[in-house]
């Protein structure tokens, strides 16, 4: 990888004056999966922060901090040795409900690149303000359906973005994201 | 019972009038104009009925969106167009787009329609239109990522919030020069013009809370915390109640203007994010970004009346009822 540090003083300037603007599109996205369990046996296993390594093929590790309050904190390790920080933005006992928000750079970096001559740094998950909702709906005795859902900005903050940095690549990294953990889910709960 | 004659008249004239009223096809205004940003539309709400008449084409990814203080015209902020789109407020269709810079996004008109601002996102200024003229006249630089715009009812004062630098300015709407700029709260979004009070609300995203200014000077006065990522500002009942949507809560809190502290939290749909007052000073309208939705909320008795429809990823950031 070819290192251009004569961009470097300037890439830490331009990191200082704007590391928390996006582009103004937001994006969702969602995924369902219908699981042959009762809905409180999949809450059972949802609501605990990091049961999701337990479920989740591409969660390799998971460290939480705090309990189901406020400012719980938790950090995922990936198969591939990345990483992402999040924090607890929701919690509903009632409509089983759990949410987390993370903005970029709590994301590990997966590449660099070099796009309109300067390196950027793109983060595994290229997302910036992400927040997401993980909730269970009961759909009989023992049938539930779970939706996980996503809202968040590319992570290129200014206009023209690269390939691996637009809206495209944001909501297709998340969607993915989201349909293996809900298979993984559904493999752990029909066993 | 006998009536008199003068009354049984006068109940014939309510009568015909009536029947007029309900044979007139054109809907009741005030309309509600959403930014649908997903399906690249507006859904005009006829607030008469709480429905949807009309779904307009506009260009792509509409954000922001403003009705001027005649109602007769209304400016959309076609946030990847790198345009706005211009509706006939009244006639409820497109009459028009102006190309404008890299990123608009919040949007603002004057009274009578003839002057139009627009934020630019990327490019940080303040484009000024020319709208009968369908031009751009001036770009006034502002503060980084400008987004909420508010005018004076005497359309001579302009502001904006400045979201990255934390800030808002005061903009002359005869020399087109910022006159005053003022730090706030972390990433002020939507600001909210009280000249009752003169007073300036802005909604900080990051800090959770309302800065509020005077209006005049930019004296910041108080902090007012709210929900989580507070995104716009309405204001009711003559100011007395100010309106904030909170984006991560799927809330609005309601401040007394008095006390300057929240009364009322109340349950939205998902993601709520553009909120505006209607003239009867008791409606409020809020879209809801995530449910494609629009609450209308009662700002006097603090519940929910209702829920409409809308289109995919309603946004309808700015003021977006007309009178």
């Amino acid at each position: 990888m070819r290192k251009f540090t004569a961009l470097m003083p300037l890439l830490a300037l331009f990191w200082a004056v704007s590391a928390s603007a996006h582009g103004p599109v937001r994006q969702k996205t969602q995924e369902t999966i219908v699981i042959n369990a009762p809905a409180d046996k999949v809450w059972e296993i949802i609501k605990a922060p990091c049961s999701i390594k337990d479920w989740h093929p591409q969660v390799a590790e998971c460290d939480a901090e705090g309990s189901q309050e406020e400012d719980a904190k938790r950090k995922l390790t990936l198969v591939d040795e990345g990483w992402v920080n999040q924090e607890l933005k929701k919690y509903d006992e009632k409509k089983k409900l759990i949410g987390y928000k993370f903005n970029f750079d709590d994301v590990s970096t997966a590449q660099t690149i070099v796009h309109a001559g300067e390196e950027i740094q793109v983060p595994m998950f290229p997302v910036a303000n992400y927040s997401d909702m993980l909730f269970v709906k009961n759909k009989g005795a023992d049938k539930s359906q779970v939706v996980w859902r996503g809202a968040f900005y590319r992570a290129y903050m200014r206009n023209n973005p690269p390939e691996e940095m637009n809206e495209e690549a944001a909501i297709n990294t998340m969607s993915a994201f989201y349909r293996s953990g809900l298979e993984g889910l559904k493999q752990l709960l029909e066993k | 019972m006998t009536r008199s004659p003068l009354l049984s008249t006068l109940s014939t004239v309510a009568a015909s009038a009536a029947l007029f009223f309900w044979l007139t096809p054109i809907a009741a205004k005030p309309y509600a104009f959403i930014t649908n940003q997903g399906d690249d539309t507006v859904s005009v709400i006829d607030t008469a009925e709480n429905q949807v008449i009309e779904t307009l084409k506009v260009g792509s990814k509409p954000s922001g969106v403003a009705v001027s203080g005649n109602g007769r015209i209304v400016l959309v902020a076609d946030s990847a167009g790198k345009e706005v789109t211009l509706l006939d407020g009244e006639q409820l269709k497109a009459i028009g787009s102006i190309p404008v810079g890299d990123g608009p996004v919040g949007v603002a008109l004057d009274s009578q329609g003839k002057r139009g601002y627009v934020a630019d996102w990327y490019a940080h200024y303040v484009a000024v239109l020319d709208i009968p003229a369908r031009k751009v006249i001036a770009k006034i630089p502002v503060g980084k990522s400008p987004s909420g715009l508010a005018v004076s009812g005497d359309d001579r004062r302009v502001y904006v919030a400045n979201r990255d630098s934390d800030s808002v300015s005061l903009i002359d709407a005869q020399t087109l020069k910022v006159v005053a700029e003022q730090k706030v709260g972390e990433h002020p979004f939507g600001i909210a013009l009280d000249e009752n009070r003169n007073r300036l609300y802005a909604a900080n995203v990051v800090s959770n809370d309302l800065t509020v200014l005077d209006a005049k000077t930019l004296e910041p006065i108080q902090t007012v915390p709210v929900g989580d990522r507070p995104y716009a500002i309405a204001l009711a009942d003559k100011g007395r109640r100010v309106l904030v949507t909170n984006q991560y809560d799927d809330t609005v809190s309601v401040i007394d203007a008095e006390q300057l502290k929240v009364i009322e939290t109340l349950e939205v749909g998902e993601y709520p994010e553009g909120i505006a007052a209607h003239p009867d000073g008791r409606r409020v309208y809020v879209a809801n970004w995530f449910s494609n939705s629009v609450s209308v909320l009662d700002a006097r008795d603090l519940r929910l009346l209702a829920t409409i429809s809308t289109g995919n990823g309603s946004r309808a950031f700015g003021r977006f009822i007309s009178p």
